[in-house]
């Protein structure tokens, strides 16, 4: 891998014997690895193509617990990179040398189901779906749904600001969150927001959704529970062009409509679906399109058949309205089980995830066939169609020299097309280690100097996750250096009031 | 209250405000951030060498591109402006900025969309469209370091990078000196009604509220009026909400006398709740509570038995508006706000009251220190003040 990561730290690498020490007195014999064998489990997240063993693996039950660990840590100069569930997709938990990975699979609770107030107060190891299976029999559920829903954490939610296929009507995690139990790197613990809709003083709460578990470790979430929607239906359409699909998403946001969820796929995301599950998408298309609506049924019809009628104005040839909960999940199942059925089209695929303003879809899809041509390389397109989150799925085979070299070429280019065309480089992934290196595609220096100073108002020592999402890492100190030069020296020819 | 004894700067540019900001930096003085005034008397005494940046002439849509969602446009455009431009594409502000001229005794001020979005205070749809902090997609701004810089984009879905955004709204100007921004826009609703219900005392109306709310019919605003009416917004396509409607009618036609208002008249209804108009031609203290919804009823319960005061409250009882006869007793209505878990804005108050009194929220201990250090990341230099808060760098 070509990745640079922070050098370890030769004095904490050699003092590991007496880390492993300290933390297993914090936590009393009971949930601390440290022989390699057992640290393998750890030594990726979703994004595999990166490994590296950690130091050392803690695993608290309490806050109080975490807020030593970190204390101890912080003593120490030892590096700690929080854990959820560890399906990140863009190395967020990717493990250092040098570092503990404290691990929350034992906050697993859920702490407090508050149906007046409509709340949730969760442990941030609990699953995306357990919090909404918690309140399903009352009527209720948690509205962000990133696919891997089964399995990932709500802390790891919060850390990523994950979002899923119901963020247009419904937002992403960040939206969604009111409010978290939080301990600094210096073993300090926060409680910011609660179960009101806003909350006092600088919003850090928001700052702290999509830090990447830079900021701090999160021990605790309230999140807001909506009311189940009686009804769901969906229509399945399909376009000669990816021009008349972006045209139809154009006009039915155009037409006053915000759909609870708007799906395209493209030719060979499409056809390798319907292969897969054989669930009646057309395959004489260029485009499918899925578009939900959800409420009571007055609504639901209502919507679809204006979906319907601007459909057909945009030349869709093929259209069907789910007329059951059964049809409907078979319209859905297809697009959820693309990255698997793209998968067996080939023996590896690379997963991106740039945002688009949605007209230049087509655009975009144009430019990517010529690059795809350039490298080789097969890619499949799908794309929340509703808040312009493009997945392209390169295809190549990690066995043959120099294919995943080009794929990952090949993605870093379909990114800065994304930052080209009004766009950016994650919606949903995250940056991680994983687009770490492309972020002054999108922000200047001094940009990413007020990002960083925040992070230094968190953890000025640098301790927490670091590596990731700045391309370079600076010393708190250094950043005030930024400022005099830029401001003084950059202008000099300023004129005054 | 004193006024600002100098000059305003009305800077053109973002260039300007960088060239202020040395020139602050240089006399060893500050600036605040001014958009049209409405909220002045909320920002505090200002000290003698202070210099107001009054951002009006930095204005104007730039980039409005209805089926992206997405609106670009300068700090000091005027509200009005914004919402005729989105009417006219039949789109709006989800977070339904509020206009609290009136409210705040700033009549005449026009409300501008940096002056939303720098004090962060939402309309009645916070309860089902979020809050203002949630359509701010990105922004160009001048910290108060004198650095030119960005973050966030122009689409919905992004996660590149910190979101600094949400440190921009409700900062009231004392982070950094937003220029250019980009919010997401709604569809504006085709039809609306409003349900109004006649029962009890408003510890009955909140749970007759709450009980609406934990249905799946949408409710897009819920709230009990001054009067003691509760007040229940259905808002979308006509069809759908004339459905909706006569479920939430037959849902308390048993609890009281009901009756449903449409389009205009419940939409004039909305924006009285909205701006608090109730308490705009009264000079009495005006408080801001956001409580858990469940305990609302009871904290104003509590006070009341103390102190007098009217209550209207919105966001189905989680954000209470409180006007108080005389002095206003502080200690009594923040530390009950505070056991329910809340907190508690000084909105109005005479300039003698003010000066003795935090206007916004305190913080505690650590957030107040982890406050002070995210301020010093943007304006070590105090050079944007403290607005209404009370943990800047120099106090």
């Amino acid at each position: 891998m070509s990745l640079r990561m922070p050098a370890p730290d030769p004095a904490v690498l050699s003092a590991r014997a007496e880390v492993i020490k300290g933390l297993r007195r914090i936590l009393e014999n009971d949930g601390v690895i440290g022989d390699d064998e057992s640290l393998i489990a750890y030594e990726s997240d979703g994004l595999t193509a990166y490994r590296q063993l950690p130091l050392a693996v803690a695993l608290p039950r309490t806050t109080q617990q975490v807020a030593q660990i970190l204390r101890f840590c912080r003593e120490r100069g030892v590096k700690v990179v929080a854990r959820g569930a560890g399906t990140s997709l863009s190395g967020g938990a990717l493990p250092l040398a040098d570092g503990v990975i404290l691990g929350l699979s034992r906050f697993n609770r859920v702490l407090d189901i508050d149906l007046e107030n409509r709340v949730v107060v969760a442990q941030p190891g609990v699953t995306n779906l357990g919090i909404t299976e918690a309140v399903k029999k009352h009527g209720f559920y948690y509205a962000p749904d990133p696919s891997s829903q089964i399995a990932c954490s709500i802390g790891g939610n919060v850390a990523e600001n994950s979002g899923g296929v119901h963020c247009l009507k419904y937002g992403l995690t960040t939206n969604n969150v009111l409010g978290v139990e939080l301990v600094t790197m210096d073993g300090e613990i926060l409680r910011l927001g609660g179960k009101t809709l806003d909350a006092p003083g600088y919003d850090l709460l928001g700052i702290i959704n999509g830090s990447e578990g830079m900021l701090g470790v999160i021990t605790e979430v309230t999140v807001r529970i909506l009311p189940r929607p009686q009804h769901a239906r969906a229509a399945l359409l399909g376009f000669p062009s990816v021009e008349a699909a972006g045209q139809c998403v154009a006009d039915i946001i155009g037409g006053g409509i915000v759909p609870a969820g708007m799906e395209m796929m493209d030719r060979l995301a499409t056809l390798a679906a319907e292969e897969f599950l054989h669930v009646g998408y057309p395959l004489d298309v260029e485009a499918v399109l899925i578009v939900e609506a959800d409420g009571i049924d007055a609504e639901c019809d209502h919507v679809l058949a204006l979906v319907n009628d601007i459909a057909t104005k945009n030349g869709a040839v093929f259209s069907r309205l789910s007329n059951s909960e059964d049809e409907r999940l078979r319209f859905w199942a297809g697009r959820k089980s693309a990255f698997p059925a793209v998968g067996r089209l080939s023996p590896d695929y690379y997963c991106m995830d740039g945002t688009i303003p949605r007209g230049r879809l087509a655009h975009v899809l144009q430019r990517m066939n010529e690059m795809s041509e350039r490298y080789g390389l097969r890619v499949a397109n799908v794309f929340h169609a509703g808040d312009g989150n493009l997945h392209p799925l390169i295809l190549y085979n990690a066995n043959e020299p120099g294919q995943l070299e080009r794929a990952e070429a090949f993605g870093a280019e379909i990114l800065r097309l994304c930052v080209e065309v009004g766009g950016v480089l994650t919606g949903e992934h995250g940056v991680g280690v994983e687009k770490r290196d492309l972020m002054p595609e999108m922000f200047s220096e001094i940009d990413l100097a007020q990002q960083m100073r925040v992070k230094c108002a968190f953890d000025p020592e640098g301790l927490l996750n670091p590596g990731k999402v700045f391309p370079q890492l600076h010393r708190c100190a250094e950043l005030g250096r930024v400022h005099v030069h830029a401001g003084r020296v950059a202008h000099p020819e300023l004129p005054r009031f | 209250m004193q006024t600002v004894t100098r000059e305003a700067l009305r800077p053109g540019s973002a260039d300007d405000i960088q060239a202020a900001l040395l020139d602050a930096d240089a006399a060893g003085s500050s600036l605040r951030v001014i958009g049209g005034g409405t909220r002045r008397s909320m920002m505090g005494v200002a000290a003698a060498s202070m210099r107001e940046l009054d951002l009006s002439a930095i204005s104007g849509i730039t980039n409005y591109e209805p089926e992206e969602l997405v609106l670009s446009l300068r700090a000091g455009t005027p509200l009005h402006e914004v919402e005729a431009a989105l009417a006219e594409r039949g789109q709006m502000l989800a977070f339904d900025p509020p206009d609290y001229a009136a409210l705040l005794g700033a009549g005449g001020a026009r409300t501008t969309i940096g002056g939303i979005i720098g004090s962060g205070f939402a309309g009645s749809r916070r309860l089902s469209a979020g809050n203002v902090r949630d359509h701010l997609l990105g922004f160009d701004a001048v910290s108060g370091r004198g650095e030119k810089f960005r973050a966030g984009g122009r689409v919905i879905k992004n996660v590149t990078g910190y979101d600094l955004a949400k440190l921009m709204v409700g900062s009231w100007g004392t982070l950094a000196v937003v220029t250019d921004l980009s919010l997401r826009v709604l569809p504006r609703p085709q039809y609306e009604a409003t349900v109004l219900v006649e029962q009890g005392d408003a510890s009955v109306a909140l749970a007759g509220i709450r009980t609406a709310l934990a249905s799946p019919l949408e409710v897009s605003s819920a709230a009990c009026l001054a009067d003691g009416r509760s007040a229940i917004r259905l808002e979308g396509f006509r069809a759908s909400v004339e459905e909706r409607q006569r479920q939430i009618l037959g849902m308390f036609e048993s609890r009281g006398s009901v009756r449903a208002i449409e389009e205009a008249e419940s939409a004039a209804l909305w924006r009285d709740i909205r701006d608090v108009a109730v308490f705009a031609s009264d000079a009495r203290v005006v408080w801001r509570l956001s409580l858990p919804s469940l305990s609302a009823a009871t904290v104003v319960a509590t006070i009341a038995k103390s102190a007098a005061c009217t209550a209207l409250y919105d966001w189905g009882g989680s954000l209470v508006w409180l006007a108080m006869e005389g002095e206003a007793p502080a200690g009594l209505v923040r530390g009950e706000v505070s056991k329910a878990g809340g907190h508690a804005w000084l909105m109005r108050a005479p300039v003698g009251v003010r000066e003795r009194l935090a206007t916004a929220p305190p913080l505690d201990a650590g957030t107040t220190a982890l406050s002070r250090r995210i301020k010093s990341g943007f304006d070590p230099q105090n050079r944007l003040g403290d607005g209404p808060f009370s943990f800047g760098t120099n106090r």
